[in-house]
């Protein structure tokens, strides 16, 4: 994974819980790096450490670290990074999430080495939506995408209910999240 | 006038505004016939029928914008910027037929903030637009860079930090007298070495390299090592210490602490180490080494007991004489509580103790013990507070010493005198008494003589018991030493003593029973040798009053590889019991309680400390009312050699 997403786990373990906490994770983490570079690739292997150590120095569940990074790099990595660019993916989150795989498109060609995930939506009704997931990585990542999803219905001001409905871990091509929201209009 | 240019290039106006949002079109006269949507939105006087100058003001190429300019460079890029807000324009013409020139263009922005604070979002791009990709780009670098000035920035405190170690670590190796260095073992070089080696080797620090440091050592004890950890990447570590010897051919000791250089495949290429001379902590352990071996042997040798115990009462130390008193090993003792040698010191008795405890004994006090197992012995206890000068070790020290013969000795000599004041007091009270009756009464001659002779044979027991006391204190004093040994024929010393011998009112002869062949030769004071064996002889006759053959049997014999000779005198007299044979050396005991037998009971204790003294042995075999074997036993001086062995040993 690129360096943006293990800076964005620091940042993320940095503003909740200390720079103390921080160091105790990447040691924990075996990981002497003095700091990630957004867009130079780092080992997978590098990105599951820090969640694994994370998860026993907060005694948290990685399921529940995974969700709040998700939530965390819509509202503050990919924002704070490329805000203009998200804001210019849709107005509203059904808008943002039908052209989530444009986003990824233009992503693709600026990380050259990224794998990146692949979306499409299925329309259910007005207020809800079948969230597809595929990747290449192992599965384990679907409450990363749940948080995601919780993070870009913040981000549009519309709260919204995921519930994963098909998990890669049961053996699927890929996962399935039903995702709703309140009639806002 | 729109309609008729987008009909010209057969693109449907919206459909050329959907692809081209920023599209102007102007006719050869350079005035606007069709605007794109968003350029409308960043231009609003770019209007239809307006000259495209009035509101774009070309910024490339150079020049007057012209239709013949536009010709001209058809296939470059044309820069605009609007006049009314700066928004810079970069596209392309596109001649279509009717002299109608399409301006393709797109504004740029070299950020997503300019586009915004300009009124758009990349929204109002079209999809094949790069910009939005050039803008991510853009971000992207920029937030590499700022990672990349992040890191560098914390590499520059890092960089900070380790120079202030570095600092402090140059600034503690100085205060220590020490030397760092790093040496490149592959090509035999110090990457850096302090100055301070020329002090400890005299040879210049700059021409300094590992192999040349080496030569100096002439002696190295490796105190430690541990070896490299491949799995953790930890290098080696040793420490060790050198004689070195400098190039003035003075000598120190350096203590050397290093550890291995690792490159990044796990090699070994370097080492860095401190030197710190240690001369003169060697000196003084050395100086304390030597006190500990003379203080160990002292008290290993030592008769009295030691034992040392820490700030915490816990025995630490224990020389072998306290480890014989307790009986107790060492290993045993090593840590037992000063408290709990009152328990030791019970079980080594049978009686009820009678020392203070440790409990009570007061520091620098002393007190006396007694003990019955293995045997009974007593012992005087000082118990001793330590503390050194910097009051950094406390604790006691416990010193005994063995006190069981000189309170037996104390015991025999009050017995002794009470012994010796009733012998003497009895026939002093007799001549006291009958020389008052002389005095007070007036007697006839006989009885008058009577009284003298009691008094005169009395007098005469006193001074044979006062001679008696002078033989043994003197003989006990001297220890031999006024003896004179000389080689002597055994058979004639006997026979001197057999014919000197006078017991009045006996008329029997001793019954001599010499060795076969050449006489024994022993090595003795004749004179009290003779007087030895008078005594015997002389008891034999006392203690045999009806009669009975009186022998003296002189025999050969070898005994662990020595030759001896006995002398053996035999009688048939009132003989003795065990007890009484037990008791037959001491002195003033006398096998004839009724006193009918005269003697002083000095007679035997006197032979025992001449044959004792002679390296010999007294045997005695007596059964009562059958008679009493008494056996002297001697070594034969054999060979002329033999003279000064026996001397030396006396």
């Amino acid at each position: 994974m690129y360096g943006l997403v293990n800076k964005a786990i620091e940042q993320m373990v940095r503003g909740a819980h200390g720079p103390e906490m921080w160091e105790r994770i990447k040691a924990d983490a075996d990981i002497d790096a003095e700091g990630f570079i957004s867009n130079q690739p780092y080992p997978d292997e590098m990105t599951y450490r820090l969640v694994a150590a994370a998860s026993s120095a907060l005694d948290t569940p990685q399921e529940d670290i995974l969700r709040a990074f998700g939530e965390h790099w819509v509202l503050h990595t990919a924002l704070e990074s490329y805000g203009p660019m998200m804001r210019a993916t849709g107005k509203t989150l059904r808008e943002f999430l039908q052209k989530l795989p444009h986003l990824h498109t233009r992503v693709e060609l600026i990380y050259p080495n990224l794998q990146p995930p692949e979306f499409a939506c299925h329309e259910i009704s007005d207020t809800e939506l079948d969230f597809h997931y595929w990747t290449k990585r192992p599965a384990g990542l679907e409450p990363f995408v749940e948080g995601l999803l919780y993070g870009l219905g913040k981000m549009f001001a519309t709260p919204v209910r995921v519930e994963l409905r098909q998990d890669r871990a049961d053996g699927h091509d890929f996962s399935v999240f039903r995702v709703s929201w309140n009639k806002t209009d | 006038m729109r309609a008729t240019a987008t009909n010209e290039i057969g693109i449907p106006g919206s459909a050329i505004d959907e692809v081209f949002p920023f599209h102007v079109a102007i006719d050869e006269q350079l005035q606007v016939v069709q605007v794109g949507t968003a350029m409308a939105r960043i231009a609003p006087e770019l209007a239809v029928g307006t000259a495209l100058v009035k509101s774009l003001l070309l910024r490339r190429p150079h020049g007057q914008l012209t239709i013949q300019t536009i010709s001209n460079s058809y296939d470059q890029p044309f820069l605009f910027e609007v006049r009314e807000s700066g928004v810079r324009l970069r596209g392309q013409f596109l001649r279509v037929p009717d002299g109608i020139w399409f301006y393709l263009g797109s504004p740029w922005f070299n950020s997503a903030a300019e586009i915004e604070a300009a009124g758009l979002s990349l929204a109002d791009y079209p999809a094949h637009d790069p910009m939005a990709e050039l803008l991510m780009i853009g971000q992207t670098q920029q937030i590499a860079l700022n990672d990349l000035h992040e890191v560098n920035e914390h590499l520059e405190r890092q960089r900070e930090a380790v120079k202030r170690t570095e600092r402090i670590y140059r600034d503690a190796i100085a205060a220590a007298d020490a030397v760092a260095y790093h040496a490149n073992t592959r090509s035999d070089r110090f990457e850096f070495i302090d100055a301070g080696i020329s002090h400890l080797t005299g040879h210049n620090a700059d021409e300094m390299t590992p192999s040349l440091l080496q030569s100096f050592f002439v002696e190295t004890k490796e105190i430690g090592y541990r070896g490299n950890d491949a799995a953790s990447g930890r290098p080696a570590t040793r420490r060790s210490d050198h004689r070195i010897r400098a190039k003035d051919g003075s000598e120190r000791w350096l203590s050397e602490a290093s550890v291995e250089v690792l490159d990044t495949d796990g090699r070994a290429t370097g080492v860095v180490g401190i030197l710190e001379d240690i001369t003169e902590r060697k000196d003084k352990e050395a100086e304390r080494e030597r006190l500990s071996v003379e203080l160990d042997t002292i008290l290993r040798l030592s008769p009295q007991g030691f034992a040392a115990f820490d700030e915490r009462g816990l025995l630490s130390y224990c020389n072998p004489s306290f480890e014989e008193m307790t009986g107790i090993p060492r290993t045993r003792l090593k840590g037992v509580q000063l408290n709990d040698l009152d328990d030791i010191f019970s079980a080594l008795s049978d009686e009820e103790p009678v020392f203070t405890s440790f409990v009570d004994l007061a520091e620098d006090d002393s007190d006396e013990i007694a003990i019955t197992r293995p045997r009974r012995r007593t012992f005087t206890r000082s118990l001793r507070r330590m503390q050194s000068a910097t009051d950094a070790h406390s604790g006691w020290v416990l010193f005994m010493r063995d006190v069981t013969r000189e309170r037996e000795i104390d015991r025999m000599k009050s017995e002794f005198l009470s012994i010796a004041a009733h012998e003497l007091r009895t026939p002093m009270t007799s001549v006291r008494g009958f020389a008052e009756l002389l005095l007070s009464n007036e007697y006839d001659q006989a009885m008058t003589r009577e009284i003298a002779e009691t008094i005169h044979r009395q007098s005469t027991l006193l001074v044979h018991i006062v001679n008696g006391l002078l033989d043994i204190a003197r003989i006990e004093a001297g220890q031999g030493e006024d003896f004179v040994y000389e080689r002597h024929n055994l058979h004639d010393l006997v026979q001197q003593t057999v014919d000197s011998l006078h017991i009045p009112g006996d008329s029997r002869k001793v019954q001599v029973s010499l060795t076969p062949g050449d006489a024994p030769i022993i090595l003795a004071d004749a004179k009290k040798m003779i007087q030895a064996m008078t005594n015997v002889l002389s008891n034999a006759y006392k203690y045999s009053p009806d009669g009975g053959e009186i022998a003296l049997t002189i025999l050969r014999h070898a005994r662990n590889g020595r030759a001896e000779v006995a002398i053996q005198v035999s009688d048939a007299g009132i003989g003795m019991d065990e007890t009484e044979v037990n008791r037959l050396f001491e002195r003033f005991y006398r096998a004839d309680p009724s006193g009918a037998i005269p003697g002083t009971g000095l007679g035997m204790s006197l032979v025992r400390e001449i044959v004792e003294l002679h390296d010999g042995t007294i045997e005695v075999d007596s059964k009562r009312g059958l008679g009493t074997n008494v056996t002297v036993i001697l070594p034969e001086a054999t060979q002329p050699d033999n003279l000064a062995t026996a001397g030396a040993t006396r």
